[in-house]
């Protein structure tokens, strides 16, 4: 690969030093009504902290904390559509999502890798439903989400993130998304599963291992996105996803809360708007 | 109505309150805004840090890999710094690879390492002629409000003195490295050196610390680095032209600015536990 001329380089190869640690335990996912790693029971979810209106500079933002996994996200439009593209009476919404290098137990690249761009298309398809696209005809909204750490969970916490940061930039709405994820092992269902927890390529080869994701918009009571990895059979899938319905409920009342303190504060310091 | 004119004049706008020796956020022409550090936020990477410049914001992280030494200096280890302006922390900037000015921290950054040589890049060796630490550091701003490089230097200089690496060992017998998390080494870092921008108004007014519309309006630059006594890098990229009196204040104004910052980083180093 030719060196990038736009950034400092390092040596051409480079290797973590966790990849001669020795190895350690296979990391068993803990029978049902045992506790997970954490201390959890299977059915709980970590912690989480929002707040909105970190990045002044953008018409939105917000910040998703879930214990280890930490997302920010900000927004911005609707503005001027940048590269000539078909006249829309609809408006548009883009979506950038990114990991900085440091965010994952292996540095990560520069450059969005495969991994990163299905995310984007993900999100964008779970947003997309909620927003009133034809108030802004001929603009666009641009997302961008940046993961600050990953453990587990990443695209279920972007998902509320980003459509937080959505109603901060007081895009119109129908309502907000609200992200939620679950480890499907066996007969046993995890919640909100951190990094060790996540479902890998490497365990495929177990019958009825996976995981699912669900956007759900909690007040129209409708699902805007689900994805599912793993072999799965049905009724362990739909066991899953109303877990994961009843997880968003559950969050719903946090987003709420965050938006009207947001909303508050800004009230107090311009009393004229 | 005061934001209308703020909007459509701007310059006339910041006349008005520089007569007064006071800035629109009510700081004085040489005061800082508030600095806020955060240290260890990020536990996926070796050492980090936060850096809250008023509204500016910008973390850096640091991942430690193993690489091999140049052939001409085998004991050498690596440290590779870049800074990232992301499409996410300001409208002007695209999604794609870096511009003019993040390229241009980048390489502001890697001078003042090389510089002040804060750190021994022999320190970094494991085996001499095999294998040697590289520390990638990126700084990701999150919020653009102006003055990012004092920034990401200090938020670059604290995250190395945050950052912790696992033992790694040659085992002889079996030729292979090893690599032990239980005991981690801190990183030694020899010297301070703090960076303090001032922008030029109206061809001789200097502002310290100016904010992205300070910056907007100004019509030069210049920033002085300081490691702990000395003076370690002092860029000024053209603009209006300052005499020898003018650059003395500012040689002055960032030294009792290293001594505050300096004094920050120990308080945070000492009172928040990793």
């Amino acid at each position: 690969m030719p060196a990038d001329s736009r950034r400092i380089n390092g040596p051409e190869k480079s290797i973590s030093p966790y990849a001669f640690s020795k190895p350690c335990k296979d990391i068993k996912i803990t029978e049902p009504s045992l506790q997970r790693k954490d201390g959890r029971n299977p059915d709980n979810i970590r912690p989480i902290f929002l707040k909105t209106g970190l990045i002044t500079q953008a018409q939105g933002s917000a910040y998703i904390e879930q214990d280890g996994t930490k997302v920010i996200c900000s927004v911005y439009g609707p503005r001027a559509v940048i590269r000539k593209e078909e006249f829309s009476m609809q408006g548009q919404l883009t979506c950038d999502f990114k990991f900085t290098t440091f965010s994952c137990h292996n540095r990560r690249q520069y450059q969005q890798d495969a991994e990163e761009k299905d995310f984007s298309v993900q999100l964008l398809e779970a947003l997309e439903p909620a927003v009133l696209l034809h108030k802004f005809p001929k603009a666009q909204v641009n997302i961008m989400v940046t993961v600050l750490q990953n453990d587990g969970s990443v695209l279920a916490a972007s998902v509320t993130c980003a459509s937080v940061a959505l109603a901060d930039a007081g895009i119109e709405m129908y309502d907000l998304v609200i992200g939620s994820s679950a480890r499907i092992s066996g007969a046993t269902i995890l919640m909100d599963p951190c990094a060790t927890e996540e479902y890998s390529d490497k365990d495929s080869a177990h019958v009825n291992n996976g995981s699912v994701t669900v956007g759900l918009m909690p007040s129209l009571n409708q699902i805007s996105a689900v994805t599912s990895k793993g072999e799965l059979e049905f009724e362990h899938l739909n066991k899953a996803m109303k877990h994961c319905v009843s997880m968003c409920v559950d969050l719903y009342p946090v987003c709420q809360q965050a938006l009207a303190v947001a909303m508050e504060t800004r009230i107090n310091a311009d009393p004229k708007t | 109505m005061a934001d209308d004119s703020r909007l459509a004049r701007p310059l006339e706008y910041y006349r008005k309150f520089i007569q007064n020796d006071v800035r629109p956020d009510e700081r004085s022409l040489e005061e800082f805004r508030p600095t806020v550090l955060n240290i260890g936020c990020i536990g996926t990477a070796e050492g980090s840090a936060l850096v809250k410049l008023g509204t500016t914001s910008v973390i850096c992280g640091v991942k430690a890999e193993i690489a091999a030494p140049k052939t001409e200096s085998p004991k050498k280890g690596y440290i590779v710094p870049n800074v990232e302006l992301g499409p996410m922390c300001c409208s002007t900037f695209r999604p794609g690879p870096p511009g003019d000015q993040a390229q241009y921290l980048s390489v502001f950054t890697n001078q003042v390492i090389q510089h002040s040589k804060c750190l021994d890049l022999e320190e970094l060796c494991i085996l001499p002629g095999k294998y040697v630490w590289t520390l990638y550091c990126d700084m990701v701003c999150l919020n653009y409000d102006g003055n990012v490089g004092d920034a990401c230097v200090l938020a670059l200089l604290t995250a190395l003195q945050n950052t912790y690496l696992p033992t790694v060992t040659w085992n002889e017998d079996s030729e292979c490295l090893e690599t032990s998390d239980s005991t981690k080494i801190r990183l030694n870092v020899h010297s301070q050196p703090v960076s303090s921008t001032f922008s030029i108004f109206d061809n001789h007014i200097l502002l310290v610390d100016p904010t992205k519309e300070e910056e907007d309006l100004s019509t030069g630059q210049l920033t002085v680095v300081t490691a702990d006594e000395a003076i370690c890098l002092v860029k000024k990229p053209g603009g209006s032209p300052l005499n020898d009196r003018q650059l003395a204040e500012c040689i002055n104004r960032a030294f009792s600015r290293s001594k505050e910052v300096v004094r920050l980083i120990h308080e945070t180093l000492n009172s928040v536990e990793r």
